[in-house]
């Protein structure tokens, strides 16, 4: 029996001389292993680099300050020799037509998942999942046409003051793209409601009605504004749909049936057009990337630690 | 008893209510299926028309009978496989690092769960900003090979003169009697104001242009003619009137290059706007989902594997490589081949990395310019002829069957490795 | 507080003094105090109830009569099917979508198996309390005023009213009458256990389900819990499910004793714990087995 436990043992560990060799091997695996696992801290600390060091590159050309770029509103760096870089039409661009998207995404995810976690029936939640899977699939470049294309004529059609540049298109393509992310991560929060809880409800005379929206939904708050937050840091970023649906007018407006140019939508235009790289047009890219960053990143760091709370609550 | 103090609620109105919410909340939930259905019957709608061998077989052109999605096709293929030999690789063992050999020391471990919370920041980060670091480190590699000889001259002045000829450069110097004109072979210039007939000003490039050909010219680039075309003044004084589709690269003021721009082994740095920076900018914005769902697999093999492992004696490393990676290998794979289909869709970074929106030709060797599926069909999205929408279409219906070929595969690997497990 | 079956039991087997000296002290002490009310009319009556869970079967044929206003303890080895027939009383099962059941089961004269009842209406007349307390992550205010406020149309003065009383009536409200506002969270077990039964008894039911409701609690806090119980009897028909037979002797007037889904024996406790009629009730009993 003792011969058969070392052959099972030897399969597993090392022959005795060579375990000191085994250690050395192991030793330069971890070290290897832990490279690649603290690599991600190093792409962060280059992103923030070299945003960082571009939009100091930026500020400190002439004709640009910190305190127009933050404080004025009118963005023309394309107009010959006057150039305006006061970014808040960039910032209200991205703001209209994150506010569009979150419009639809937001109620409409949530509901989804309430249906998905507390109505129906398992057979139906498995047929609706890959579904899901497959809209959150879907390239943006797709949406983006879609918008284009199909999204736009049909609201011109219902109210032909639209433009064909519009901010209401992207923004709806861009909802339609975050309801899979704000349905699965509300779903996830609300299957992590305890079965008790909801027994409790039913036993007291609750309809599913009652108990999905009087004790399941506030239960799993802090989950669905986990969602909720990372769903608009994902609209925030989000490019290919608004360079080709929502135009490249940066003005202050808040009506989404004018083209609104988002920074994202902005920085591509840069980069698709023939300006230097030396120029200031072109720095001006990077400053408002590092604003985007820093936007999206914070409201990703909030997300992610409302999540984590939510879980450790659960869990 | 306590129920008498006030009015009952009427139940057939609350169970109206529940039923109507069940409506509300079915009826909801419909709309993403439909939304979903439309966008799909949309694309075929408009797509299936152009979908024919030819298609996949020929190249972009300016004519919508003729044009192709195969240089799309093939950038797609060769990034893809470039972006998943490094990604793959790196994600899963950084995945295997998290989860499997965390440190015991206090300063590692911080440091330890400090990388496992900023892998979950990093997914969020918007591709285009990968696109941009992708730029700086992989293009122009923090500028250590030069920076491209893209502009020596900002705006050039072109005018027309009295006597018929051309003069152009960069503007010296203005007043009202006179222009004072620099142009790089000719020299400066002095411009009598009152002999201009005509003048304009134009953004010059210096280049060194590669075309699709294979030929190459360098020169200043004077500007563009009616019909859009690009005329070249050689350094042999040549004019030359060149398709701005056809020109395909910068060089850089100091390359390093190993082998032939036409072999298979061709190797420059800087990477310039090549294959192998594209998908390693690719790999930089799955890298963080690769990381994330192979977490999860490993998560979900059961501890007891991994602790009877160590109770024989087997070291971290023996019973993570014999006992917990082959039980999480369905789950790796997975999530693998979600994050490689997600790279394929992405098009925002290889815009800033340099892909071109319309290349003619299948990338050679790594350092080939390159175009991709997503960005041909921004491309041909972008403009507003409806045979080129109808292009678009059928790109994406190219595209979207790739896609759903990737998912299909990931499906059945899910269920082929289920059954041994469980 | 049992003690093993000794050489006592085996040498005075059908002497009825022995079997009750196998009960502790407070047990016996309860025991003697019963059969001194009178009788009630009946609550429940199950004929001929079977249920399933899918293809396993985990009632067969039972006919059981619970008393009005009266404590019924249903006993039984785990997997008896005694959580089963309760959870049929208010219809629970609703939500497990495997199950169904066969027989008759009228609480008040009226079916309550019948497919044209309704299931939200039944559980206001039948409260449940669980094994694990389930306290809603509200405030204690809202946890006791949730239920009324489903079925009822109440002014805010009468709200706080019925919520004090509730309270009372649990035995929870000197505790926690400072804090109403508070998480429900923050209190201990018993105490979340007993606002449970606050909760259930707020909307007035006639019958107050409880599935073994102190296993999951200390010895200090299941006393309170079954003075409680002994209080309630007075204005709610009690079943409560136990694996405990000290707490079914301690604190039921009426005892069904369950096994492998089928109803072996029921009476009046005093009566099945001195004299069982059925052997495999008195080896229950008895401990030699469950």
């Amino acid at each position: 029996m003792t011969r058969h436990a070392i052959h099972v043992g030897a399969a597993l560990v090392p022959r005795r001389r060579s375990r000191a060799r085994t250690r050395v091997v192991e030793g330069l695996i971890v070290v290897v292993l832990a490279g690649c696992g603290f690599f991600s801290i190093l792409v962060t600390f280059a992103i923030i680099g070299v945003l960082l060091e571009e939009a100091r590159a930026f500020f400190t050309m002439p004709g640009v300050s910190v305190g127009e770029f933050f404080l004025t509103t009118t963005w023309s760096p394309m107009l010959g020799a006057e150039k305006h870089f006061g970014v808040w039409p960039l910032v209200l661009g991205t703001g209209l037509v994150t506010m569009v998207s979150a419009m639809v995404s937001l109620p409409l995810g949530l509901i989804t998942a309430v249906f998905l976690s507390e109505y129906a029936h398992p057979a139906l939640r498995a047929a609706f999942k890959p579904a899901l899977e497959l809209l959150a699939g879907i390239p943006t470049v797709v949406y983006g046409f879609f918008a284009l294309t199909v999204i736009t004529p049909f609201l011109q059609r219902i109210d032909p003051s639209v433009e064909n540049y519009n901010a209401a298109s992207a923004g709806l393509a861009i909802g339609f793209m975050c309801l899979p992310i704000v349905c699965s991560l509300s779903e996830d929060a609300l299957q992590a409601v305890p079965r008790g809880l909801r027994e409790g409800a039913y036993a007291l005379g609750g309809t599913r009605f009652d108990v999905a929206l009087k004790v399941v939904v506030p239960a799993s708050l802090s989950g669905i504004t986990a969602a909720y937050l990372l769903a608009i840091a994902r609209a925030i970023g989000e490019t290919m749909i608004v360079a080709l649906a929502a135009g490249s007018l940066a003005h202050l407006t808040l009506d989404p049936r004018q083209p609104a140019q988002t920074m994202t939508g902005y920085i591509v235009q840069i980069f698709l057009g023939d300006a230097e790289a030396l120029g200031v047009e072109y720095r001006s890219s990077y400053a408002v990337a590092a604003l985007l960053f820093i936007l999206t990143f914070v409201i990703t760091i909030l997300g992610n630690r409302v999540m984590h709370r939510y879980r450790e609550v659960y869990e | 008893m306590s129920g008498s103090n006030g009015r009952s609620r009427s139940p057939r109105l609350r169970r109206w209510r529940d039923r109507a919410f069940l409506i509300l909340c079915a009826s909801i939930a419909g709309v993403s299926m439909f939304v979903l259905a439309w966008l799909i019957g949309e694309m075929v709608s408009q797509g299936v028309a152009h979908l024919d061998r030819d298609f996949l077989t020929s190249y972009p052109s300016r004519r919508a009978a003729s044009a192709g999605f195969k240089s799309a096709l093939w950038g797609s293929v060769w990034l893809v496989c470039v972006c998943a030999a490094v990604a793959l690789p790196l994600g899963v063992a950084a995945a295997v690092f998290l989860e499997e050999f965390a440190p015991q020391r206090r300063t590692w471990r911080a440091m330890h769960s400090f990388a496992g919370l900023n892998i979950s920041n990093l997914a969020g980060v918007p591709s285009i900003v990968y696109g941009i670091i992708g730029l700086t480190v992989f293009v122009r590699m923090f500028g250590l090979f030069g920076s491209p000889n893209l502009s020596m001259y900002d705006q050039w002045e072109r005018v027309r003169l009295q006597d018929g000829t051309h003069a152009a450069g960069r503007l010296v110097e203005q007043s009202d009697q006179s222009l004072v004109l620099e142009h790089p072979r000719d020299g400066v210039r002095s411009i009598v104001s009152a002999a201009i007939t005509s003048r304009d000003s134009i953004h010059i490039r210096r280049h060194k242009l590669e075309l699709s050909s294979g030929r190459r010219l360098a020169g200043p680039h004077i500007g563009r003619t009616s019909e859009g075309l690009l005329e070249l003044d050689t350094d042999d004084r040549e004019r030359v009137v060149i398709d701005p589709a056809e020109v395909v690269s910068y060089e850089y003021s100091r390359v390093l290059t190993i082998g032939h721009p036409d072999s298979f082994f061709y190797f420059r740095l800087p990477l310039g706007g090549s294959v192998l920076a594209g998908g390693l900018t690719l790999m930089l914005v799955i890298l963080p989902i690769i990381i994330i769902a192979c977490r999860e697999a490993l998560r979900a093999v059961p501890s007891s594997l991994r602790e009877g492992s160590l109770a024989l004696g087997a070291t971290r490393w023996q019973s993570v490589r014999r006992m917990v990676l082959p039980a999480a290998i369905p789950g790796i794979m997975t999530g693998c081949i979600l994050a490689v289909s997600r790279a394929i869709g992405e098009a925002a970074p290889l815009l800033v990395v340099g892909g071109l929106l319309v290349v003619f030709a299948v990338p050679q060797n790594l350092m080939d310019d390159f175009s991709a599926m997503p960005l041909q069909i921004f491309n041909w999205a972008g403009r507003p002829q409806e045979d080129f929408h109808r292009l678009a279409a059928s790109g994406i219906l190219v595209l979207l069957m790739v896609l759903v070929a990737f998912n299909m595969l990931a499906i059945v690997i899910r269920q082929w490795f289920h059954k041994p497990l469980t | 507080m049992i003690h093993a079956p000794t050489q006592t039991a085996l040498a005075n087997e059908g002497t009825p003094v022995s079997r009750t000296g196998q009960l502790g002290h407070a047990a016996r002490h309860a025991l003697e105090q019963r059969g001194t009310e009178g009788p009630t009319g009946v609550a429940l009556i199950a004929a001929g109830l079977s249920a399933w869970y899918g293809q396993h079967q985990a009632l067969a044929d039972v006919g059981l009569e619970v008393p009005e206003r009266r404590v019924t303890a249903l006993i039984g080895p785990s997997g008896c099917g005694k959580s089963t027939f309760l959870r049929w009383v208010n219809r629970m099962n609703d939500v497990v979508r495997t199950a169904r059941a066969s027989g008759r089961l009228e609480l008040f004269g009226e079916d309550v198996l019948a497919p044209s009842v309704d299931a939200v209406d039944l559980r206001r007349r039948v409260g449940m309390v669980f094994q694990k307390p389930n306290p809603f992550p509200k405030s204690i205010f809202d946890n006791v005023a949730f239920g009324p406020r489903l079925h009822l149309r109440l002014r805010r003065g009468a709200l706080a009213d019925l919520v004090e009383m509730s309270l009372r009536q649990a035995a929870l409200w000197d505790e926690v009458k400072d804090r109403l506002h508070a998480s429900a969270l923050g209190l201990s077990g018993g105490q979340q256990q007993r606002l449970c039964i606050a909760r259930a008894i707020a909307v007035g039911p006639q019958v107050l389900l409880m599935d073994e409701p102190c296993s999951a609690l200390d010895p200090q806090a299941t006393l309170r819990i079954e003075d409680l119980i002994r209080d309630l009897r007075r204005q709610f028909t009690i079943i409560i499910v136990t694996h405990n037979m000290q707490q079914a002797a301690r604190v039921s007037d009426t005892v069904a004793f369950f096994y492998e889904g089928r109803l072996i024996e029921s009476g009046q406790t005093v009566q099945v714990f001195t004299k069982p009629s059925s052997a495999r009730t008195e080896d229950y009993i008895t401990g030699r087995f469950g």
